[in-house]
């Protein structure tokens, strides 16, 4: 495995109909790369393409055009058998509502990502609560989301993210919901994350979180400054 | 191992949402018992088979009348007899008469449909009488004549008081034998046939006695008009078709040891159900029901499909966000709606079967061969949910699966 560039896209496009006659050009042209171990925000206003963005590299979502390369594979001509492995063994994602899953306590949506795997129960619960202990939620493991603040749903969000181990976390507006202390304790746990090996990459319109980064790339009206 | 694990998590994960899972198990159980009951009209009823399963009526011969000595004999017989299993009730039914107008019956009121000839069916205008007080008389046929020294108030509506007096009542210091208050009005006709002179009144037979010794009639003149006798159930509630054996046993029993013998029991004949009852019988297959069953299990169906495609969007998207395969989202969706289905099934089988069990228990007449759903229907109805829940599974998954994560979060 190459030391450089675990991710890298070249003149990604993203168009999209809006309503019937509507074409939303979301990205124009968009070449963008990532090293492991490296922290990368995607600095931009709302609706300038980020979490479009933030969609097409995590394979979540195919590009109109363009070329995204994860390690040495082309993931835009993956199948979505394939898409779906690649989402499942490499990306961790942390949506920016968290998406957490409502009838499972904090410790079954992190082990969750993990219940079509191979290892045995005991195991899983084992890593889970390894996980959302090193987040500082180790009595909160068998709440239910509705019974956690803004703040710990966000990390059972991000512990879910982590507990696979992907060699890319993507994370959109990490801390968009959080108050500012709550806020900078996740960037410092991302970043703890980062220097463990993990690419980080972070789509947020909040000029605070750049003291974080290793990078920041701008983004406008779905151009990459 | 996995999806296995999905599919076994989908099934806990059901029942923690427990306001929707009991709507959806509702749902699915007003489905089942639908399709059940419907199904279930795929049966014949006949009165007759139900009280034939249950016990057997005698009654006297037309050209003998059978004294309630030799009555209360053949109760003991029938109480001696040697057989493996046991006598549920064996009950006479007497009557005396009273001058020439007036005969007294009893009637047995621990089970009325028991009564050989007068059962709640057959009650036009109030009701079947509860206490000893009380009286059913038969409706439009009496003519009452006041005669032989036997008085009697001529009204006769429901609710209202009659008496019975050896004198005339507007005599002095003339004290009425007997007051009855009438409960109910039958049809006449179903009782033997043509116009009588005598007024006929049913009283509860247990103040029959009394009233035999407020009339001074001696015990030979009191006569038994009918027998019924039958067998104690193998399960207290639920009628099963040993108990019919048994009462084919109970019958050709009877028939050697008792009806043979008139010298010492009096002349019995056996009556056939359908001549005491209306014979009711449904087609064998009731198609316009089983449709209506497979109708109504397919609209709910679909609607459960519908809502839970529309709930778990959000669910299934995140899954495949987090790299869920088709196979194992299609799993935990399997998993999800066949619990529900199946723990319905159950809710409603059970539904059927205790409203069966209840009408079985309020009305021998309920033309029912059993109080439980054939195993037949049972089956059939489980088929028939399955099929409706691979048909809902089928909706839910193409739905849910075709569609990529983000057009998920997206549609939500």
């Amino acid at each position: 495995m190459s030391l450089t560039n675990i991710l890298k896209a070249e003149n990604l496009s993203m168009t999209y109909k809006r309503g019937r006659a509507e074409v939303v050009h979301a990205l124009t042209e968009v070449n963008f790369k990532i090293d492991p171990a490296e922290m990368v925000l995607i600095f931009g206003p709302s609706g300038s393409g980020k979490s479009t963005l933030l969609h097409l590299l995590s394979g979540l979502e195919k590009p109109t055009s363009g070329s995204i390369k994860y390690e040495d594979k082309e993931i835009t001509t993956l199948t979505d058998k394939e898409l779906t492995t690649f989402r499942r063994d490499e990306v961790g994602y942390v949506f920016q509502s968290w998406e957490l899953i409502d009838h499972m306590t904090a410790v079954e949506n992190v082990e969750s990502p993990m219940y079509p795997s191979k290892l045995d129960s005991g195991e899983l619960r084992t890593k889970s609560l390894k996980t959302l202990r090193q987040l500082d939620l180790y009595d909160r493991e068998n709440h239910f989301p509705k019974e956690l603040s803004g703040g710990e749903q966000q990390r059972v969000a991000i512990a879910r993210a982590l507990v696979k181990e992907p060699k890319i976390i993507f994370a959109d507006e990490p801390t968009g919901n959080l108050d500012q202390e709550t806020g900078e304790t996740i960037m410092r746990l991302l970043k703890k994350v980062c220097r463990l090996g993990t690419a980080v990459i972070i789509a947020t319109h909040n000029e605070e979180l750049r003291r974080y980064a290793d990078r920041v790339v701008r983004i406008s009206n779905g151009r990459l400054g | 191992m996995g999806n296995l694990r999905v599919f076994r998590r989908s099934i806990r994960f059901t029942t923690r949402n427990k306001r929707r899972f009991i709507v959806f198990l509702l749902m699915f159980g007003l489905t089942a018992t639908f399709v059940a009951f419907f199904v279930n009209t795929l049966d014949s009823y006949v009165t007759t088979n139900y009280l034939d399963q249950r016990g057997m009526f005698l009654t006297q011969s037309t050209t003998y009348g059978v004294t309630q000595a030799e009555g209360n004999k053949l109760i003991d017989a029938v109480r001696v007899l040697k057989v493996n299993y046991s006598i549920q009730d064996a009950v006479l039914y007497r009557y005396f008469d009273v001058g020439n107008n007036l005969r007294i019956f009893s009637l047995n009121l621990s089970n009325p449909w028991l009564n050989p000839w007068i059962n709640p069916s057959l009650v036009i205008d109030g009701s079947f009488p509860s206490s000893t007080n009380q009286a059913l008389i038969p409706y439009g046929d009496v003519q009452v004549q006041q005669s032989n020294g036997v008085f009697i108030s001529s009204t006769v509506a429901v609710g209202s008081k009659f008496s019975v007096w050896d004198t005339p009542p507007n005599a002095t210091n003339a004290v009425p034998k007997v007051s009855f208050t009438v409960s109910g009005l039958f049809d006449g006709a179903k009782f033997g046939s043509g116009k009588r002179n005598s007024l006929w009144v049913f009283v509860p037979d247990f103040g029959f006695d009394k009233l035999i010794a407020a009339f001074g009639i001696s015990a030979s003149n009191v006569y038994v008009y009918s027998a019924s006798i039958t067998v104690k159930t193998q399960n207290p509630i639920i009628p099963s078709s040993s108990d019919y054996d048994h009462v084919a046993d109970l019958k050709q029993k009877i028939t050697d040891t008792i009806l043979n013998q008139p010298s010492q029991f009096g002349k019995w004949v056996q009556v056939a159900q359908s001549t005491i009852r209306e014979k009711k019988e449904k087609s064998n297959l009731d198609l316009s029901s089983f449709f209506y069953g497979l109708i109504g299990g397919a609209v709910l169906v679909a609607m459960y499909s519908y809502l839970l495609s529309r709930l778990r969007s959000r669910e299934v998207a995140i899954l495949k966000a987090m790299g869920y395969s088709n196979n194992a989202i299609r799993l935990a969706l399997i998993g999800e709606i066949l619990t529900t289905s199946l723990s319905g099934f159950i809710v409603g089988i059970l539904s059927v079967n205790g409203i069966l069990i209840y009408l079985s228990l309020q009305d021998l007449g309920n033309f029912r061969t059993s109080a439980l759903l054939r195993w037949e229907s049972i089956l059939a109805s489980f088929l028939i949910v399955v099929l409706f829940t691979l048909i809902g599974i089928l909706i839910v998954t193409w739905k849910a699966l075709r569609v990529s994560p983000m057009n998920l979060f997206r549609d939500r």
